[in-house]
């Protein structure tokens, strides 16, 4: 009979996981499914393409896992930072190729909207969301990792290789801009 | 001790900051939050709940459907990989020989994957590869993967067997994309196939210790497979794609006769056992055969060899013989210009002066020396 491993802790998981345990990475991923698709989606605006590229965040992790076998892990630092890499690669490979938008608006279902049309149609938090999109960047994730997605600025720190006081600053510079930019 | 009160004395984006993060945390409300900040109750208050409002928002979240759908894919994609292993590259490390029987298993191993990818090309079996395909946005990365783990290949022997394996998944993506009628990536998939075939050739006939005979046997394995599987694609592909696929099925026939990896090569009657091997110092060795002087190339003569091949049309183990027999690569040349004549193409080919580029003059002086 499978072990349940809802209740465990993620280094609990993830040294079962380490001996090749399928079913305990499962848990994992329905732990962290819902904020590593939304750091994605918020990223990259494209329901399809944040599906596809949360699969391979999940398999690129225990990849790393099963490779290194970390004795100490954060696996949401750890997730996060994937997701965090496989996205800065897409966009460079978009810029390589015909824009991905470019190339398939036309062929989006409607209803799968930005994430500015969302929130766009959202009153309350338009003007918010049109100040993040026109944040650099860097700026930008800083934003979605601190206040949308809740990472402290370890975790966020750690998620984009930059120290903690980097992330602080940059946080301030992005609420400043914010700030400015729905005035 | 002065402790510091995070709520006093705060710039409104710091106040910002504490207040989401213990907003998050279930520490304040935002009305407490606002208490907390008295004087930048009027900024703040639209701050918050615009933040608030985009956290929650229910609309980001997976599609029920892709929730569902994407733990069992997940699951059973991750319980084929888990044999799959990347070598992992050591450092400092030095390599130790691997017993030939170990590799040998390894590399049974390897048919073994190789066919059952390919018999997952005709059968409809799910290959347990990177689902990435020409086209997709994440193929580009598929690729920079692939090559990443070919620079971090410990050996000669490692490095062919992702060739391979990234071969069977070229033609996994030329029959995906013919199906789907896209020839031009289909085109572009082929196109990879010939180049993964050509370095797994160069591999098997150039430098690096390579144990020739495991990996004949198992090129010629896999080759032999993926022959079939483009023989069958080219029944069935369109018109357009034919002239691609015959080339690769032409580029893997081309391939079959691996350079010194023929079992009966130690076998040679010109260069077994010279009366003087007893006398040559241990660090000049002399070459006993043909595989053995393919082992020892350099990695430049390879190359050269190669590029010889290529401009007088001939195999490369014609060139590798020659050279083996030789002293120089001048001396190669003189000697296939003498056999075969100019190369086709070369400029100046039929006055002979010509000379193909990168490996020297065909009519250059004997005994130049005609390392590239």
């Amino acid at each position: 009979m499978p072990s349940d491993y809802s209740n465990a802790s993620d280094e609990k998981i993830i040294k079962a996981v380490i001996q090749g345990d399928v079913q305990a990475y499962g848990e994992l991923y329905k732990r962290y499914l819902d904020e590593i698709y939304r750091y994605v989606y918020y990223r990259i605006t494209n329901h399809l393409e944040s599906e596809d590229l949360t699969q391979a965040v999940f398999i690129k992790a225990w990849d790393v896992i099963l490779n290194n076998q970390p004795k100490k892990s954060n696996f949401r630092a750890l997730v996060y930072r994937i997701a965090h890499n496989l996205t800065v690669d897409r966009w460079r490979t978009q810029k390589k190729e015909l824009s991905f938008e470019e190339a398939n608006v036309e062929a989006l279902p409607a209803s799968l909207s930005t994430p500015e049309d969302l929130m766009l149609s959202n009153e309350e938090s338009d003007e918010l969301a049109t100040a993040i999109k026109e944040l650099e960047p860097q700026l930008q994730q800083v934003v979605i990792c601190r206040f949308i997605n809740g990472l402290s600025h370890a975790e966020t720190a750690d998620t984009l290789g930059l120290t903690e006081g980097h992330v602080r600053v940059l946080q301030h510079r992005a609420l400043k801009k914010i700030r400015v930019g729905i005035k | 001790m002065n402790h510091k009160n995070p709520f006093q004395e705060k710039s409104l984006e710091e106040a910002l900051a504490n207040c989401l993060d213990a907003i998050r945390q279930g520490e304040l409300s935002v009305q407490d939050c606002l208490e907390r900040f008295p004087k930048y109750q009027a900024e703040l208050e639209p701050l918050l709940n615009k933040f608030i409002q985009i956290r929650s928002n229910p609309i980001v979240s997976p599609r029920p459907e892709f929730r569902k759908r994407g733990y069992k894919q997940l699951l059973d994609h991750l319980a084929t990989r888990q044999s799959v292993t990347y070598p992992q590259p050591d450092r400092n490390i030095q390599y130790k020989p691997i017993p030939k029987f170990r590799r040998r298993f390894s590399m049974i191993q390897i048919i073994l994957l190789a066919v059952l990818a390919l018999t997952a090309a005709t059968g409809g079996v799910v290959y347990a590869s990177d689902a990435a395909e020409p086209g997709d946005f994440l193929y580009g990365l598929d690729q920079a993967i692939e090559q990443v783990r070919l620079d971090l290949a410990p050996n000669a022997e490692a490095a062919a067997e992702l060739h391979l394996e990234n071969a069977a998944e070229r033609l996994e993506e030329v029959k995906g994309r013919l199906a789907e009628g896209d020839f031009e990536n289909a085109q572009a998939a082929l196109n990879s196939y010939n180049g993964e075939i050509a370095s797994l050739a160069q591999l098997v006939g150039g430098p690096g210790g390579v144990d020739q005979e495991i990996l004949t046997e198992l090129v010629n394995a896999a080759l032999g497979i993926h022959q079939g599987t483009l023989t069958n694609l080219l029944a069935t592909a369109p018109e357009q794609a034919q002239e691609a696929i015959q080339g690769a099925i032409d580029s893997s026939n081309i391939q079959v006769d691996i350079p010194g990896g023929q079992p009966d090569d130690a076998g040679q009657p010109d260069d077994a056992g010279q009366p003087n091997n007893a006398g040559q110092p241990e660090s000049a060795p002399e070459i006993t055969s043909i595989k053995q002087c393919a082992i020892s190339l350099s990695e430049q003569d390879a190359q050269a060899l190669a590029a010889l091949a290529a401009e007088y049309g001939i195999d490369y183990e014609v060139v590798l013989e020659t050279f083996c027999a030789a002293e120089t690569l001048q001396q190669v040349e003189q000697q296939l210009l003498g056999n075969y004549g100019p190369p086709d193409g070369a400029p100046g080919a039929p006055d002979g002066t010509g000379a193909p580029d990168g490996a020297g003059a065909p009519s250059g002086s004997p005994g130049e020396g005609g390392r590239p």
